[in-house]
């Protein structure tokens, strides 16, 4: 089974010749150009800028529109890093990280060297986790293979407990946000069985809440309805003028083990579900502290930590890629989207997929390669006048991006009701936002409960029973991941208790 | 009492534990599928379940972080009551003379209403209308709600 997913010169060639077409590297170039000026924008980001722009890809080629969607993430990723170091304002989560020592220098006046290192960083870690991607995900794809109903319940129930990961210094928030989503993903006609729930005897409510609004809501909407809120308080955006937009080549020689390390680091974060690029880029960040002789100049204005956040936040991409492309699971909310994306072209992310639509998958992989080369490009190219768009009026930005989220979840099944299911999925996330309840949970748990319901239900008409989640060796693999997960976060989170309850008190 | 009521957490708890409960009595609305081992509310029920158990132990704690205080604001809402009245009135009035409307008053509820303000409102509304309109229904072939230009056009 396993030779039918391996590697297939012939489809390379032809997805290469369809990734090479002029239009679609336009395609790609105008995605990662957009991804980065939505990237830039302070409080907007990756899963925002890939939701507005799925119901441009209807009308596209199933590989031309995965093509977009992910130069736009990729895209997205690498902008944030101009306002960390400019305005010490993280444009996306991921470079939270990278303004520890980017605002530093710029403050310093060597801003532009700065950004270009991240840029460089940015590159290497999508071009690494490009790499991994290529010769790891159709060997997972081929183990994923082996999976039956019951592995497939005991692997989204292993994802699940991600969630205690992402649920930043509250596991209650977490859990809670988690099965909200787990919940809202059971309304409509049940897959199974074909019965409705939870219509309330209208009709709007039989196709449930559907994918591309309910994200579009959750990301984009609440998003909005956040900067609306800051913008009282909000000082007026001026940039630090950047002096050289050019990198030295003595810095990326005495980076290359920073680049690989930190690289490794974030594909392999990237691809533990929901956790994404922000974690990546602090881990990569302390790893590289420790790892350095000149460990103390972090946080002062040091290039390494620049690498090491930017190499590792975009490194993720391809580790996210990886676990949403082989079991359909997002590696971050972004991936969230992007399954969605692949949805809407009819496309189902798993390891089916590697066997019908190999070319789509291989147009993905280059759009990665192709897709960094075009972010290196127009970031270094572009810088100053990038900077300039994190300076963009919010009063006429917010409005239109409405009117843009609703336009295009609406003309993916030209159905007004999806306008009020985003704004109603817009107001739960700002109001969860507001009390600091983390989102990702609610995704994770939106994608995988109806895998986790489908697969267990299956299971128990094939069976008869729960055994075979202890019986199968694979399900039984990832139920002891399961239950070691949660013995490591009660023991962290009991340790961390612990700690700060010792602390003398101020 | 008042300050029980007000930990924001438990207050949110309370909501959930309200809106759990009405949605595990609806579950017993649902139409019976008596061929399978586990019917079609199993599923729900043990999800409502989950969340109503977490909710009684936010209750029980209060408040998850102690931090800094939650706060709401009210332009945010105002602009999600845009965004409803958007929905609401998008079939009977139609995209193009609503989207505008909408950008136009937006604009200038969240920027300046001085001439400027209203001349950079009035220009973003008329441009940005027209360049998604352009790409949705002319690129994307999207039918846009025609509204009130309907009548005009019967």
């Amino acid at each position: 089974m396993g030779e039918m997913i391996g590697f297939d010169s012939a489809v390379l060639l032809e997805a290469l010749s369809r990734v090479l077409d002029p239009f679609n590297i336009l395609i790609v170039f105008l995605g990662v150009a957009g991804g980065i000026i939505i990237g830039i924008i302070p409080g907007m980001g990756a899963t925002m800028a890939i939701a507005i722009l799925i119901p441009f890809t209807f009308t596209m080629l199933p590989e031309t529109g995965m093509a977009l969607l992910v130069a736009v993430y990729i895209g997205s990723v690498s902008g944030g890093c101009l306002t960390a170091i400019l305005i010490r304002l993280p444009g996306t989560p991921a470079s939270v990280a990278t303004l520890l020592d980017g605002f530093p220098m710029a403050t310093q006046g060597k801003a532009g060297q700065a950004i270009s290192n991240a840029v460089v960083a940015s590159f290497f870690g999508t071009i690494i986790s490009g790499i991994i991607l290529i010769f790891s995900a159709p060997l997972l794809a081929a183990f994923a293979l082996k999976f039956h109903f019951a592995e497939y319940v005991a692997v989204c129930v292993f994802a699940l407990t991600a969630i205690s990961a992402v649920s930043g210094s509250s596991m209650a928030k977490g859990l809670l946000t988690g099965m909200l989503g787990v919940l809202l993903a059971t309304f409509g006609i049940s897959e199974e069985d074909g019965v409705p729930r939870f219509n309330f005897g209208s009709d709007m409510f039989l196709g449930g809440f559907t994918f591309l609004p309910a994200l579009m809501g959750l990301f984009a909407v609440s998003q909005i309805m956040v900067e609306v809120a800051n913008m009282k308080s909000a000082k007026k955006v001026k940039a630090i003028s950047i002096e050289s937009i050019l990198p030295s080549l003595t810095s990326i020689r005495q980076n290359l083990g920073n680049y690989l390390r930190s690289g490794l680091i974030g594909t392999v974060i990237g691809v533990i579900p929901a956790v994404g690029g922000a974690t990546a880029g602090l881990i990569s960040y302390a790893q590289a502290k420790n790892a350095s002789k000149e460990g103390e100049k972090f946080g002062t204005g040091h290039i390494p930590g620049i690498v090491a956040s930017e190499t590792a936040n975009n490194a993720a991409i391809g580790g996210a890629l990886i676990i949403m492309l082989t079991l359909g699971i997002p590696g971050d909310p972004a991936t969230a989207v992007l399954i969605g994306g692949l949805m809407i072209h009819g496309l189902e992310p798993g390891p089916r997929l590697f066997m019908s639509y190999p070319e789509v998958l291989y147009a993905i992989y280059l759009t990665v390669f192709l897709g960094a080369f075009f972010m290196m490009f127009v970031l270094l190219a572009f810088m100053r006048p990038l900077a300039k768009v994190m300076e963009l009026p919010k009063e006429i930005l917010l409005p239109l991006l409405f009117v843009l989220a609703a336009t295009g979840v609406y003309s993916t099944n030209n159905r007004v009701f999806d306008i009020l299911v985003m704004c109603g999925f817009g107001c739960l996330g700002y109001i969860l936002e507001r009390m600091r309840y983390p989102l990702a949970p609610l995704v994770l748990g939106f994608v995988l409960g109806p895998l986790i319901e489908g697969n267990f239900r299956k299971m128990l008409g094939q069976y008869g029973d729960v055994w075979p989640l202890f019986t199968q060796p694979i399900a039984l693999m990832f139920m002891v991941l399961t239950l070691g997960s949660i013995l490591w976060t009660i023991r962290t989170r009991w340790k961390a208790a612990n700690a700060s309850a010792q602390e003398p008190s101020p | 009492m008042k300050n029980w009521l007000t930990a924001p957490d438990r207050a949110l708890a309370i909501v959930v534990i309200l809106v759990g409960a009405f949605l595990y009595l609806e579950t017993y609305s649902f139409p019976s599928t008596d061929w399978e081992q586990l019917g079609v509310a199993f599923w729900p029920r043990l999800v409502l379940i989950g969340l109503g158990v977490l909710a009684l132990f936010m209750v029980w704690k209060g408040t998850l972080e102690p931090g800094e205080e939650v706060t709401f604001c009210g332009r945010s809402f105002v602009f999600l009551a845009g965004g409803l009245a958007y929905y609401f009135l998008l079939r009977s009035v139609g995209y193009l003379v609503l989207t505008p409307l909408f950008v136009f008053v937006f604009t200038a509820y969240l920027g300046s209403t001085d001439r400027r303000g209203l001349t950079v409102a009035a220009l973003s509304a008329v441009l940005g209308t027209a360049a998604i309109y352009i790409v949705f229904h002319y690129g994307l072939l999207v039918e846009f709600p025609g509204g009130v230009l309907e009548a005009f056009g019967e």
